[in-house]
């Protein structure tokens, strides 16, 4: 049972959608993090698809467009890292909130991930366990992979154009067609690499980037082809991988 | 502004956002706006999100939808993903149960306008519809500029023409990531049957505005090639064609965006004040 859902500020509200188990409900609801820009759109079905795994296996789970983003409310140009992690803590009360769950696992998608890491060691969040799937190495391999798609995509829309057709210029706070408002990019190369210990359990869910020494991993049959250009508008569907998510989740937590 | 959610269509299986001014006018029309491809109805750079505030701005209703099988709209079994016409009337319902608008006009890009021409062709309640890189139809000119550019811009090569996308992967029906020679396009009417829509289209007066890319500028190469493709059209004072050659369909540019944007609301605001006037 699916219920949309608004929060969060009144001017300014955030839009989240909200999976109820339609059985019994597990003691711990998931907060799905998104990730930002073309990853968020290709993979905006894809974590539907999730959330109704994890719902048919007895989890809560909200997932929810950060501010300025998505159905939520705001402007894109005003949106800041430090905002959208606090709204993770926003959304985590709005889960409880509607679900009674008295514990929460963060499952983050690659800049999701490192939001949710970054909400758990700031301790906005009290969570149990935190699940960072396809988590970037660190805020900085973040954005310069993303810089790197706009020159691909840039380079290739230029080559198939006609000269008297070139697109326009992309201003200098737009980034892969989205706000990319100044001081973003620095705010988000400071997060720190990837965090092995914070409070809870730490999981790492990859095919191919879980860090040697974790405690905790899912390894997954699927990649993500984050950095592929020609599939930055394909949507992601790792229906295999979703599975044995939901699966391990299943096993490990309440 | 006011921006709801809401369930509409058999078993509430759609899902859609209204978008309305704070006190709605019932007697201007609702817009419209499908999926753009496989992006859900935020759309591509978040587009129509800003088009449906824009427009709420402006006092006019909207309500942006998901077709079944996208976004947070169910699957449909058994329904091939081109026809969307049944969402699109779904949706009309909808805004009709709400008595806060009169008539609708779509606006629709990419696949969007594949499904705004379908909708148009069933639902006499459509008063205007926008097609956003929609059909193209070539005719001799456009046949000839495109084999003069193969010869003057010859590092150059040709895109293909993007049209509409099915999650539905042509080999199954299971869920898995969709490839690019996956991805399914529609085909377009052939000519015979788009001269006969127009046709239709033109009895009931709906109002017609064509957008064309740069994306497509290898197809569609000048602005009156859709006129003559369908010598019908000419004379049709219910149409309006624009070429903006700088802009991608995505409209990916933050400029190129608001300046369709500001586009599409007067012209939205132009074909409602006409048909207030006429009624």
């Amino acid at each position: 049972m699916n219920k949309p859902l608004y929060f969060g500020p009144v001017a300014q509200p955030l839009f989240g959608m909200l999976h109820r188990p339609r059985g019994a409900s597990r003691q711990t609801g998931v907060l799905l993090c998104n990730s930002w820009g073309t990853e968020y759109l290709r993979t905006y079905r894809g974590l539907r698809e999730l959330a109704q795994s994890l719902s048919a296996s007895g989890f809560p789970v909200l997932r929810f467009d950060y501010g300025g983003t998505g159905d939520s409310g705001g402007d894109g140009r005003s949106s800041c890292l430090s905002g959208w992690i606090d709204e993770l803590g926003i959304a985590a009360q709005a889960l409880r909130a509607e679900t009674g769950c008295s514990e929460l696992c963060l499952l983050g998608l690659r800049f999701g991930a490192l939001l949710a890491q970054e909400a758990v060691a700031t301790g906005i969040i009290d969570a149990q366990a935190v699940a960072l799937w396809d988590s970037p190495p660190s805020g900085e391999v973040f954005v310069a992979n993303l810089q790197q798609m706009d020159d691909a995509l840039n380079h290739k829309r230029s080559s198939e154009r006609r000269v008297r057709s070139q697109l326009v210029p992309p201003a200098r706070d737009e980034l892969l067609g989205h706000e990319w408002p100044d001081g973003l990019a620095a705010d988000i190369a400071r997060l720190p690499g990837l965090r092995k210990h914070l409070p809870g359990r730490v999981i790492f869910v990859s095919r191919d980037r879980i860090p040697p020494d974790s405690v905790e991993s899912i390894r997954l049959p699927d990649a993500g082809h984050w950095s592929d250009v020609e599939r930055i508008h394909s949507p992601w569907l790792p229906s295999a991988s979703f599975r044995i998510v939901t699966e391990r989740l299943a096993d490990g937590l309440k | 502004m006011n921006e709801r959610a809401i369930s509409f269509g058999e078993s509430g299986a759609l899902f859609g956002i209204i978008g309305s001014p704070e006190v709605p006018d019932p007697l201007r029309p609702a817009v419209l706006i499908p999926n753009t491809g496989v992006i859900h109805r935020v759309g591509p750079s978040r587009m129509h999100v800003e088009l449906a505030r824009a427009l709420a701005s402006a006092g006019l209703v909207s309500l942006r939808l998901d077709n079944a099988g996208l976004g947070d709209s169910e699957t449909v079994p058994g329904r091939s993903d081109a026809d969307s016409a049944p969402d699109l009337c779904a949706a009309m319902d909808a805004l009709d149960a709400r008595n806060i608008s009169t008539g609708t006009i779509i606006i629709g890009s990419h696949s969007g306008a594949h499904d705004a021409h379908e909708a148009a062709r069933v639902d006499p309640r459509l008063i205007g519809a926008v097609f956003l890189d929609g059909y193209v139809h070539s005719t001799p000119r456009a046949w000839l500029n495109r084999t003069m550019a193969r010869l003057t811009e010859r590092s150059r090569h040709l895109p293909p023409v993007p049209l509409g996308i099915s999650l539905t992967p042509k080999s199954g029906n299971a869920l898995h990531d969709v490839l690019p020679s996956e991805i399914h396009y529609y085909d377009p009417p052939s000519d015979e049957r788009m001269a006969a829509d127009l046709v239709e289209f033109m009895r009931r007066q709906l109002a017609l505005l064509y957008v064309y890319t740069g994306d497509v500028e290898h197809d569609y190469s000048y602005a009156a090639q859709l006129i003559d493709a369908f010598p019908l059209l000419r004379g049709y004072r219910h149409l309006s064609i624009r070429q903006i050659p700088e802009a991608d369909h995505h409209f990916l540019r933050r400029a190129t965006r608001e300046a369709l944007i500001d586009m599409l609301v007067d012209w939205v605001l132009a074909v409602a004040a006409k048909r207030q006037a006429t009624v």
